[in-house]
C-alpha cells in the first residue's frame, strides 16, 4: 500500500472540495478498495472517507418512493424495516453478501462504484428502476442506474470529483411479487456465480402489468433482460410465456458470455433461477419445487 | 500398597471421559498465543522474494535499490546461507531455502528481505530487482515423463516410482466374469489452515531459538541447524500455539529463514506468511491419475486388481515417495484381493510442490476404489452395501502386501452404518417427504476406509517422559506438538489411566525440543496409537515403582498420598521418573512390495446423501451416516470434534476444493476463490463408534484423525453419480463438471 492522506470529512460540500482535483479516491465501507490499496491496483494520493457524513446515511421513504443513502450497509438493509416491507428482493440480497463482518461495513453506494459484474446490491436495485443522484462541483444530477454502467467490466460512469449521494427507487406496491435468486459456490460467504431478480405484478384482469428481471454475474455488469421483460407485459402468465421469457433470458446470458468458458453452465443454470423466480412471482407452481 | 488401594475411589476413569482440552480456555478466551502474536524486543521482520515464473534460471539479483531504503536492514540470497541450503522432511533433500540457479515453481523463494517494520518490508520487497530467463513449462506428469522433456533434477523427472505384486493379475483376468476399467482423476487442494504458516526466531548465545507453529519441533531442529552450519543441540524449537496443521507446517524454507535473519543479524526475527504465500509456497495434495482394472466373479467376489497410478510431485520431492506408497499400499481398499499388480509413479513438474495432507496420499486412491465399486455393484445388480459386504476383510484375511490382518472391524462397521441410515429413511418415509421430484435429485454413496497407523517405509518410534514431581502433580513429556486436534489431553488421559490417578493430576509438556526426547512428528495419525503406547508404558511403569516405593516405606495414606509420597521420594532421593519407548512391529516392504507396512490399521466407513439440484446442478448434502471404529474411545468430545472436521475436510476436497493452475501460477491463492466448505454447507453427521478393543493399541484405542478425512470425497461422488446416473471420474464436483457430464450424456 503506498502513501496516501486520509481525509474524512463531515460535510458534503468538504467532500466534493476534496474531490475536485480528480486525485482523491473515496472510501465508504472499504471492503474493496482496501484490498485494491494492498494489491497495488489503486494508488491514489487522497482517502476521502465519507463514511461520517449524516446525509449519506439517510434511509427514508418518500411520497411512494425509497431513498437510500449511499453508505447505508448491508447488515442495516437487511433489517430496514422500509426496505423489508416495500424492496424485499434488496433486503433478500444485502443478507446474502459475504460474512457478517462484511455485511457490517461494505456499502450498497460503494458495491454500485466498485463496478463487478457480481455485485449483489446492483442486481435488485436494477430491476427496482434505481436512478442516483451524484453530486459534482457543477451540482446535482440524476442517473439511470443502468446508463450508470454502459462501461467496460470494473468502472462505472463515474467521475473522479463525483460522489454517489444515494439512490431512489419507486416502492413495490403491494399487490406486486419480487425475489432475489443468488447461485454461488457454496451455501454461505460466496461470490454470485450467477444471480437474478424479478419484479412482476398481474392487474385485476388477469395480465401481467409490470415485469421487471436483472441477472447479474454474466458479462461486464448485471442488465435489465427488456426483450423478456417485453414478452411478458400485457399477458396472461401461463407456463407456456415463463417458458419463452425463460428461454429469452438465458439466450440473453448466452450473447453476453460470447464465447467464455463458462458460457454452457450459466446458459442453462439461468433459466432455472428464471424458472423459480417467475413462478414464484407469477404464482405458477411447477411440479419441480418442493 | 493398602495405601494405593484405599485412595478416594474415583468417579470416572481417565479413558473415555469427556474431559475439558487443555487448550479450550486460552482458545475461547482470545489468550492463546500464536506465532503472529509472539513479539520479541528490537524484533525484525522478514519476508521472501518469490518468483513469478514457474521454471525460470535466475541471472541476476540485484538488492541495492531494496538496501537503501529506509528500515531495510539486508537482502539474503543462497550466497548468505552458512549451512546448507538443501532442507527437506525425509532423509533424502532437494528443496532450496533459497533459489540459487533456478526457480523450479511459481512462488518459491529467491531471496529474504529484512527490515525493521512490515511497512519497511513491504518496500524492500517491491525494489529487489530479480533478473529470470523463463524456461520452458514442464505442466503436466504425463509430459514430465515424456522423452525430451526438459529435466527439472539431476536424477530427471521420475521422482518416484513403486509396484506391489500378488498372486497373477493375467490369471485373475482369465477367470475374471466382468472387468472394469476406468480412469479417475483427482486435483491439487490444500490445507487452508486457519492460521498462516510462522516462525519467530531469537538468536541465544551460540545458538538460536525459535517459537514456531509446527507439526515435527524435532525435524525443524535438525533442518535449521544445517541450514547454519551449528549443531542441533544449539538450536531449540518451541511450538507456538498450532492453528491447524491437516500434515503441513512448518514450510520448512519459511522457519529456516526466521532462524537465519536472527543468526545473522543477532536480533529476534519474525515471519509469518501471508494467506496468498500460504497458497504459492506451501506443498499440496497431490492430484494422481488414476488407471484401475477389477477383475471380477460373477458372484461378486474380487479375483484381482490392477493399478497405474501417476502423481504430480511438483518441484520437488517433500513427502512424494511416503505419500505415494501409502496410497499403494491400501490401494485395493480393505476389501480381501488375492491378485494385485500395482504400481505408482511420481514425476517432477513445475507446480507447487505436493506433499503430506490429512489422509496422506488415500483420498485420492479411495474415490477411484470406491467408484469402482458401485460400478461392480450397478453391473451385477447388487447393490453397494452387498458388494462390500462380500468382499470386505475379515479377521486372517492378507493386505496385497502379503500382511495378515487380525484385528478387522470392517463387517460390523458396515451393518452399524448401514442399519443406521435405514433408520433415517424409514423415518423420512414416515414423514411422507420422499415423493418422486423431478427438480431434485437424491441418492446415498457409500464409501469404505483403513488406515495405517504410524510413518511408512519404516518401524515407528516413539520416546516419552513421566514423571511424579514435588507438588503430587506427574508431568509428561512428549515431542510431539499438539496442533490443534487435542493430543496433549488425550495423552494425559492415557497417562492418568495408566498411572490409575485422576486426569487433573497429569500436566502435559509437548513440543519443546529442549524439555522433550524426539517423540516424532504429530503425523500418520500416530501420536494415539505409537506415542499412547509409549505413553501407557511410562505410566504403568512409574505406577509400579511408586507402588513399590509405597510398600517398602510402609506409606500411610492420606487423601494427599501423592503430594506426600512425591515430597517423599524427593527427600529420600527416589527416581520419580520413567522414559516410556513403543516401537511398532513392520516388516520392511522387499522389492514386490511384500511385508507388515504397519503395526495396525483403523477402519471405518461413510454415507453420504446429496441432494442435487438439476436446475442449477448445484450439489447439496443432505445427510452424513459416519461409522467408525476407535477401538475405544479416549475423549468422546474430541473424537466427535476430530471425525466432523476431517468429514467436513473431505466433502470440499469432493465439491469444491480445487487450487487452480494457469501456466503453472496458482490463479485463486485465496478464500475468495479457493472454496472449502462452510458451516452452513455440512449438515449435522450421525457418528456410530465403534469399540472393538484393538489389542495393540494403548487400552485398545487407535487413531482417527486421517482416516476420518478419507471415504468423504468418494462417498460423496458415489452419492452423485447414484442420482444422476452418470459415472463421476473427477474431483471435485462443481455444477459446470455436472452440466458437463450430464450433456455428454444426453448427446449419445
Amino acid at each position: 500500500m503506498g502513501g496516501f492522506d486520509y481525509l474524512r470529512p463531515e460535510s458534503l460540500e468538504e467532500t466534493i472540495e476534496y474531490l475536485a482535483d480528480g486525485e482523491g479516491k473515496v472510501l465508504a465501507g472499504g471492503t474493496d478498495l482496501i484490498l485494491h490499496l494492498k494489491q497495488g491496483k489503486l494508488r491514489p494520493r487522497r482517502i476521502v472517507d465519507i463514511s461520517r457524513i449524516p446525509a449519506l446515511h439517510d434511509l427514508r421513504e418518500d411520497d411512494g418512493r425509497i431513498f437510500l443513502g449511499a453508505v447505508i450497509t448491508f447488515a442495516e438493509l437487511g433489517i430496514s424495516p422500509i426496505v423489508l416491507r416495500h424492496a424485499q428482493p434488496l433486503a433478500q440480497a444485502a443478507l446474502q453478501i459475504g460474512s457478517p463482518q462484511i455485511r457490517n461495513v461494505a456499502t450498497l453506494g460503494g458495491n454500485i462504484a466498485n463496478g463487478s459484474p457480481a455485485a449483489d446490491g446492483v442486481v435488485p436495485l436494477l430491476a427496482l428502476g434505481t436512478r442516483l443522484l451524484i453530486r459534482s462541483p457543477k451540482g446535482m444530477s440524476i442517473v439511470e442506474l443502468s446508463s450508470f454502467m454502459e462501461t467496460k467490466q470494473g468502472e462505472v460512469a463515474l467521475g473522479a470529483d463525483q460522489l454517489i449521494l444515494g439512490m431512489e427507487f419507486p416502492k413495490l406496491n403491494p399487490g406486486t411479487r419480487s425475489i432475489y435468486l443468488k447461485l454461488g459456490r457454496r451455501n454461505a460467504v460466496t461470490i454470485a456465480r450467477l444471480s437474478l431478480c424479478t419484479v412482476a405484478s398481474v392487474n385485476t384482469e388477469g395480465t401481467i402489468e409490470r415485469a421487471a428481471i436483472s441477472v447479474g454475474a454474466a458479462g461486464p455488469h448485471p442488465f435489465r433482460v427488456i426483450s423478456a421483460e417485453r414478452l411478458l407485459l400485457g399477458v396472461h402468465p401461463t407456463p407456456e410465456i415463463i417458458n419463452d421469457t425463460v428461454e429469452e433470458i438465458s439466450r440473453e446470458v448466452s450473447h453476453k458470455l460470447g464465447g467464455r468458458p463458462s458460457e454452457p453452465y450459466k446458459s442453462y443454470a439461468i433459466r432455472g433461477l428464471a424458472r423459480e423466480a417467475l413462478e414464484y412471482c407469477l404464482g405458477l407452481g411447477s411440479d419441480g419445487g418442493e | 500398597m493398602r495405601g494405593f488401594e484405599r485412595r478416594p475411589p474415583q468417579t470416572k476413569e481417565a479413558m473415555g471421559s469427556g474431559v475439558l482440552r487443555r487448550d479450550a480456555r486460552e482458545k475461547v478466551c482470545g489468550s492463546a498465543l500464536y506465532v503472529a502474536d509472539i513479539q520479541r524486543a528490537h524484533m525484525l521482520y522478514g519476508r521472501a522474494v518469490r518468483s513469478p515464473y514457474p521454471h525460470a534460471l535466475i541471472k541476476e539479483i540485484d538488492s541495492s535499490q531494496a538496501l537503501v531504503y529506509p528500515g531495510v536492514v539486508a537482502v539474503f540470497t543462497a550466497a548468505d546461507i552458512p549451512g546448507n541450503n538443501i532442507t527437506g522432511p525425509r532423509t533424502v533433500k532437494d528443496q532450496p531455502v533459497l533459489a540459487f540457479d533456478r526457480v523450479r515453481f511459481a512462488g518459491e523463494a529467491v531471496a529474504l528481505v529484512v527490515a525493521e517494520s512490515e511497512a519497511a518490508l513491504r518496500r524492500g520487497i517491491d525494489r529487489v530487482k530479480v533478473n529470470y530467463e523463463p524456461l520452458p513449462l514442464v505442466d503436466n506428469p504425463k509430459d514430465a515423463l515424456a522423452s525430451g522433456a526438459p529435466p527439472l533434477h539431476r536424477e530427471g523427472n521420475l521422482c518416484y516410482q513403486f509396484r506391489i505384486v500378488k498372486g497373477d493379475f493375467e490369471s485373475a483376468l482369465r477367470e475374471a466374469d466382468l472387468v472394469i476399467t476406468r480412469t479417475y482423476r483427482t486435483q491439487i487442494s490444500d490445507h487452508s489452515c486457519l492460521e498462516p504458516d510462522g516462525t519467530v526466531a531469537e538468536p541465544i548465545e551460540d545458538g538460536v531459538v525459535i517459537w514456531v507453529s509446527s507439526k515435527s519441533a524435532h525435524l525443524d531442529r535438525h533442518e535449521v541447524a544445517r541450514v547454519l552450519g551449528i549443531p542441533a543441540e544449539k538450536v531449540r524449537v518451541i511450538t507456538a500455539t498450532v492453528g491447524g496443521s491437516f500434515g503441513s507446517k512448518p514450510d520448512l524454507p519459511t522457519a529456516c529463514m526466521a532462524a537465519l535473519i536472527a543468526w545473522k543479524t543477532g536480533r529476534p526475527a519474525k515471519i509469518v506468511l501471508s494467506r496468498e504465500e500460504c497458497f504459492f509456497a506451501k506443498t499440496k495434495r497431490h492430484p494422481y491419475i488414476l488407471t484401475y482394472t477389477h477383475a471380477v466373479r460373477r458372484d461378486g467376489k474380487i479375483l484381482g486388481v490392477r493399478v497405474e497410478a501417476l502423481a504430480d510431485a511438483g518441484a520437488y520431492s517433500s513427502y512424494t515417495p511416503t505419500v505415494t506408497t501409502r496410497g499403494l499400499i491400501h490401494g485395493v481398499g480393505p476389501y480381501s484381493v488375492p491378485n494385485v499388480d500395482m504400481e505408482v509413479r511420481a514425476a517432477y513438474t513445475n507446480h507447487p510442490v505436493t506433499g503430506a495432507l490429512r489422509g496422506y496420499g488415500l483420498p485420492q486412491f479411495s474415490f477411484a476404489i470406491e467408484r469402482q465399486m458401485d460400478l461392480i455393484a450397478r453391473e451385477l445388480g447388487l447393490g453397494p452395501f452387498e458388494v462390500r459386504m462380500r468382499n470386505v476383510l475379515v479377521p486372517g484375511d492378507q493386505m496385497p502386501t502379503g500382511q495378515v490382518l487380525n484385528h478387522v472391524p470392517m463387517r460390523e462397521i458396515l451393518e452399524a452404518g448401514q442399519c443406521r441410515v435405514k433408520t433415517i429413511d424409514e423415518q423420512k418415509q414416515a414423514e411422507g417427504r420422499s415423493r418422486g421430484e423431478p427438480r431434485f435429485r437424491r441418492a446415498w454413496g457409500m464409501a469404505t476406509c483403513f488406515y495405517g497407523l504410524g510413518r511408512t517405509g519404516m518401524a515407528d518410534s516413539a520416546e516419552v517422559t513421566l514423571r511424579l514431581e514435588g507438588d503430587g502433580y506427574f508431568r509428561l513429556l512428549v515431542g510431539c506438538s499438539d496442533t490443534g486436534q487435542g493430543s496433549d489431553t488425550c495423552l494425559a488421559q492415557i497417562a492418568a489411566q495408566g498411572l490409575g490417578v485422576p486426569v487433573d493430576l497429569v500436566r502435559v509438556t509437548s513440543g519443546d525440543t529442549q524439555l522433550t526426547r524426539d517423540t516424532g512428528t504429530t503425523t500418520a495419525t500416530r501420536v494415539t496409537y505409537v506415542v499412547g503406547n509409549a505413553v501407557k508404558k511410562a505410566a504403568e511403569e512409574l505406577r509400579a515403582r511408586l507402588l513399590s516405593t509405597a510398600e517398602a516405606k510402609e506409606f500411610v495414606p492420606d487423601p494427599n498420598w501423592l503430594a506426600d509420597l512425591a515430597a517423599l521420594c524427593q527427600a529420600s532421593g527416589m527416581e520419580m521418573e520413567c522414559a516410556g519407548h513403543f516401537i511398532t512391529p513392520n516388516v520392511k516392504l522387499n522389492e514386490k512390495g511384500q511385508g507388515d507396512p504397519y503395526g495396525t490399521y483403523t477402519f471405518g466407513a461413510q454415507w453420504t446423501k446429496v441432494c442435487i439440484d438439476t436446475w442449477t446442478w448445484r450439489v447439496g448434502i443432505e445427510r452424513i451416516v459416519s461409522c467408525f471404529d476407535v477401538g475405544r474411545v479416549i475423549n468422546p468430545i474430541i473424537l466427535e470434534g476430530q471425525l466432523e472436521g476431517g468429514i467436513a475436510m473431505a466433502l470440499g476436497y469432493g465439491l469444491s476444493e480445487e487450487v487452480l493452475l494457469k501456466e503453472g501460477v496458482i490463479v485463486n491463492p485465496n478464500f475468495d476463490g479457493y472454496l472449502i466448505p462452510t458451516a452452513a454447507d455440512i449438515p449435522p453427521i450421525t457418528q456410530v463408534i465403534l469399540e472393538t478393543s484393538d489389542p495393540s493399541g494403548p487400552f485398545g484405542a487407535v487413531g482417527i484423525g486421517e482416516p476420518s478425512a478419507v471415504p468423504g470425497a468418494a462417498s460423496l461422488a458415489n452419492a452423485v453419480s447414484a442420482a444422476l446416473g452418470i459415472e463421476v471420474k473427477e474431483i471435485p464436483v462443481t455444477p459446470e463438471r455436472l452440466h458437463g457430464l450430464v450433456s455428454e450424456r444426453s448427446r449419445e
